[in-house]
């Protein structure tokens, strides 16, 4: 299982960007690492979702726009990273990988955190073409809404 | 001496109540907007006449909490688009109208924040599930459902346009 903290009541404040969703691996954490768990400037709820669920996370949407560079069928789907912290051994974050045409040839991208700022590399932050983009945008973000959508009873 | 016709003159006086779009008027100076804004937010169709927003088979015994709701709601949307950044007739005028529309739905169980990405957020939670419009600085519209099963999650984006039919939005709702 991957958990997450979060301010309670409130699912839809994140992801604050859409890519490097901070998380926690189950597997991994340890009793020393309760206390990181439960930081309170995260939140004061834990929202878990399978590991399985976050693998099956895959957007896939056509850019139907001709002589566009992206035209054709766009992917997204997660990859999960282990980014351990000092703190934290169980630390992971959650990436996106986007598969996409440019100009006709196949490309494979993963997004991070330090991505998002680089238009360039990261078309997902691009601003054009606009309805395509923001359609695939809110596409992710309810998929891994909803595969957040449970909490842990405190 | 008669003390009594003096006292009882004084007591008789009854102040007017403020008619509920007056109410709305006085809530909005906090958040910077003039009456001229007010007005021209009402040229572009933005009614807020509280009146309106009631669905016609509202009884009268509700109407005053609905309208307390309402509020809560305007000053909510305000209080967010102030926050964030954008408080323009733009996006206000389209707030207010999803609004209004969700109402004449029917669907006054409304929550208002701001999401992490400069958006605000009107939303409904329904048995668990999140059902929610973002609005966002260019007046773009998304839909996004946050449902128990991946299966069930879904979204919409609404380019802006000058002639919206927010029915079409606020059905998603």
């Amino acid at each position: 299982m991957v958990y997450r903290v979060k301010p309670k009541g409130n699912p839809l404040k994140w992801p604050s960007i859409l890519t490097a969703l901070s998380c926690k691996l189950g597997s991994l954490i340890q009793l020393e690492h309760v206390l990181a768990i439960t930081r309170l400037e995260l939140g004061n709820e834990i929202a878990y979702a399978f590991v399985h669920e976050v693998d099956s996370v895959i957007v896939s949407l056509a850019c139907d726009l001709v002589d566009h560079k992206y035209f054709g069928v766009h992917a997204l789907s997660c990859l999960l990273e282990h980014k351990p912290l000092a703190c934290d051994f169980s630390h992971v974050e959650i990436q996106i990988r986007h598969v996409f045409p440019l100009n006709g040839i196949v490309n494979e991208r993963v997004y991070r955190h330090v991505d998002w700022s680089n238009n360039d590399f990261c078309v997902l932050a691009q601003k054009k073409p606009k309805r395509f983009l923001k359609d695939l945008r809110a596409e992710y973000r309810a998929k891994i809404g909803t595969i957040f959508n449970k909490v842990v009873d405190q | 001496m008669n003390w009594g016709s003096g006292a009882y003159r004084k007591t008789s006086i009854k102040r007017r109540e403020r008619t509920p779009e007056e109410e709305f008027m006085v809530a909005k100076f906090p958040f910077g907007m003039s009456e001229s804004e007010w007005n021209e937010m009402r040229k572009l169709g933005a009614v807020i006449s509280p009146d309106n927003w009631s669905s016609p088979t509202t009884v009268e015994s509700s109407k005053s909490s609905d309208h307390e709701q309402i509020f809560d709601h305007v000053q909510a949307v305000l209080k967010a688009a102030t926050e964030l950044g954008f408080a323009t007739q733009k996006i206000l005028s389209l707030c207010y109208n999803i609004l209004q529309e969700a109402y004449r739905q029917g669907k006054s169980d409304l929550h208002i924040d701001t999401s992490a990405e400069n958006e605000i957020m009107i939303f409904r939670i329904i048995n668990g599930q999140y059902s929610r419009i973002l609005i966002d600085e260019a007046g773009d519209v998304s839909y996004i459902f946050i449902a128990k099963r991946l299966e069930d999650a879904r979204s919409k984006t609404f380019m802006f346009q000058e002639e919206w039919d927010f029915s079409e939005i606020v059905n998603e709702l």
